[in-house]
């Protein structure tokens, strides 16, 4: 599986500019129990039905500083309630190419993953991007070692499924080479490592 | 950051533990106030009430959480249940415009706005003075709640992130907000339920043990502002201090729901209550007037032994006897409630320059 980086200039904040740029589709699959980073979550998340976001359609485009990354995904027609929809991109790192993107990263070879979360109303104040390390699935944390290029998202619903565009700093997928894929349905409670993920890396053009 | 998304937690560090003496509770919820104006006034914590003191039986804040699971089974974190916004209710906007402004002072009574989340329909002391039992032997207590900032903390070890952590100078569990993803697994494990979530700011967030009071030697807030004077702090291994008398020594103060299996720090001097009245009105001295099976659930087995001697205690005193463990409980002096925690508030340099540090040095600390 690989996906070409368009060359072309993006608007964060108009959904369409990516334009005509031919979608991949990407397959998801739901993230292992067996890898969840704490016995809690193993325990209290065995046996249920989680990973429900089954495919993800990816665009990828350039500017030569920035890359920029749109993810459509059909939304539930479950309400939310205590959590949100979200989705992100990974990369996978230079010494983790052997490593099965499943976990999105470990703690010995951490991965950059850039997310977009939907905000409520009361969240309006909050960035809809965070950019993180992530050590496994779940262990995320804030990215101290971000560079001048800020992670910046956005998203809306459009005709019952989500258009997200991410945004980061180029130099990260030309160093990676190969992407991952993670999303949340945050109306069945889907967060941190209960999710949904590429099982194997795409290769980036 | 090695250790993210693993436990850290050890024993044998040094404890704060607090004491609770439930026989001298009224329920005024000054230590819940306390609290509220102190840490949760900003956006997002309308509905936090990091303290509560709830009346005894009752659901309890939030609603029904004895039932929501969490804690250790067999020495495995059980699956817990995430507590809704409505079942913790509270955080209320009133209808002020319309009774005050609106023309309607006479037809319209002031009550929370109904958004239609259910948030109304229950609150952090909506059972307030029910109880229990029938007339005349009807009986409650109340019981103040607080995170336990247990010795086997479980919602450190849910936590993905490590955003959570016991830390070793005072075993005060606490979390980075600046890590903290608001995955809320926390709020599963906790079997107390004694952990919120800002809608706002997307992260979860519970008592902090008033750790920068603690820093300077002040007690939590809680505890200093009790008028009912029943609130002790101290070290849990200071020998010397009522903690460890009352908690190790005459094992009176029982941490509540030992069996939720995270060994709280918080402890409870469980409630004696009037005898029975039979039919006739004659008083049943054998017989409580809270039920003994009702506090073994609250706060196990342990509770028959304490209240024996609690019993035991009040005859010596009776008898002209001295009892050290009530002179304790009595409390003469206030400031033998706090420990090493006596530093009044008030004293502190509060200058600007000062907090500035302070915040600087609590933020270094907790990363």
């Amino acid at each position: 599986m690989s996906i070409k980086i368009h060359e072309k200039n993006i608007d964060i904040n108009d959904l369409a500019s990516f334009g005509d740029i031919p979608a991949v589709n990407i397959e998801l699959t739901k993230i292992p129990v067996d890898v969840q980073p704490n016995k809690y979550i193993k325990n209290a998340y065995a046996n249920k039905e989680y990973g429900q976001i089954k495919s993800v359609d990816v665009k990828l485009a350039s500017d030569k500083e920035r890359l920029y990354v749109n993810l459509t995904f059909a939304d539930s027609e479950i309400p939310n309630t205590e959590f949100q929809d979200s989705v992100g991109i990974f990369f996978c790192s230079q010494d983790g190419q052997s490593d099965s993107p499943v976990t999105i990263g470990s703690l010995e070879r951490p991965t950059l993953l850039w997310q977009w979360k939907n905000r409520t109303e009361l969240q309006k104040n909050l960035s809809q991007a965070k950019d993180l390390e992530s050590f496994g699935p779940g262990v995320f944390i804030p990215n101290t070692n971000s560079g001048s290029v800020e992670v910046v998202a956005n998203g809306e619903v459009v005709n019952g499924k989500w258009n997200v565009i991410i945004s980061g700093d180029l130099l990260a997928v030309q160093k990676a080479k190969k992407i991952g894929i993670v999303a949340w349905d945050g109306s069945n409670n889907e967060r941190a490592g209960i999710g949904s993920v590429t099982s194997s890396w795409i290769e980036v053009d | 950051m090695t250790e993210i998304g693993q436990s850290k937690v050890q024993h044998g560090n040094p404890q704060v533990a607090m004491v609770f003496d439930l026989n001298k509770c009224m329920g005024c919820q000054t230590c819940s106030i306390a609290c509220k104006v102190l840490w949760t006034t900003e956006p997002g914590e309308e509905h936090q009430w990091w303290m509560t003191t709830n009346t005894q039986p009752g659901l309890g804040t939030p609603k029904g959480w004895e039932d929501m699971g969490g804690g250790y089974k067999n020495g495995e974190p059980a699956e817990g249940h995430q507590p809704t916004r409505a079942e913790f209710g509270g955080g209320w906007e009133f209808n002020y415009d319309e009774v005050f402004y609106g023309g309607k002072g006479r037809s319209v009574h002031l009550a929370p706005k109904d958004k239609g989340d259910d948030t109304t329909k229950w609150g952090m002391n909506w059972d307030e003075d029910q109880g229990s039992g029938e007339y005349p032997n009807s009986y409650y207590f109340y019981l103040p709640r607080l995170c336990n900032h247990c010795t086997k903390p479980v919602c450190v070890s849910a936590c993905p992130s490590k955003a959570m952590y016991k830390r070793t100078e005072d075993g005060a569990v606490l979390r980075d907000e600046d890590i903290c993803q608001g995955s809320r697994f926390c709020m599963e494990a906790c079997p107390y339920k004694k952990i919120y979530f800002n809608y706002v700011r997307d992260i979860a967030q519970h008592c902090i043990l008033c750790f920068p009071r603690l820093e300077e030697n002040v007690a939590p807030a809680c505890a200093r502002q009790c008028p009912g004077r029943l609130v002790f702090v101290g070290m849990l291994d200071d020998e010397n201090g009522p903690i460890h008398k009352l908690v190790n020594e005459w094992e009176i103060a029982l941490p509540l729901h030992p069996e939720y299996g995270t060994e709280p720090n918080i402890f409870y001097i469980p409630p004696l209550s009037p005898y029975r009245l039979n039919e006739d009105m004659s008083i049943d001295e054998e017989t409580p007037r809270i039920p003994p099976e009702y506090l073994e659930s609250l706060f196990g087995p342990k509770v028959h032994g304490a209240m024996a001697k609690l019993k035991g205690e009040l005859e010596k005193a009776r008898n002209n006897e001295t009892s050290e463990m009530l002179e304790t409980l009595i409390v003469y002096n206030w400031l033998d409630l706090f420990g090493p925690f006596t530093t009044d508030p008030s004293k502190l340099d509060r200058t600007p320059d000062k907090v500035a540090v302070t915040i600087g040095a609590t933020r270094n600390k907790q990363n």
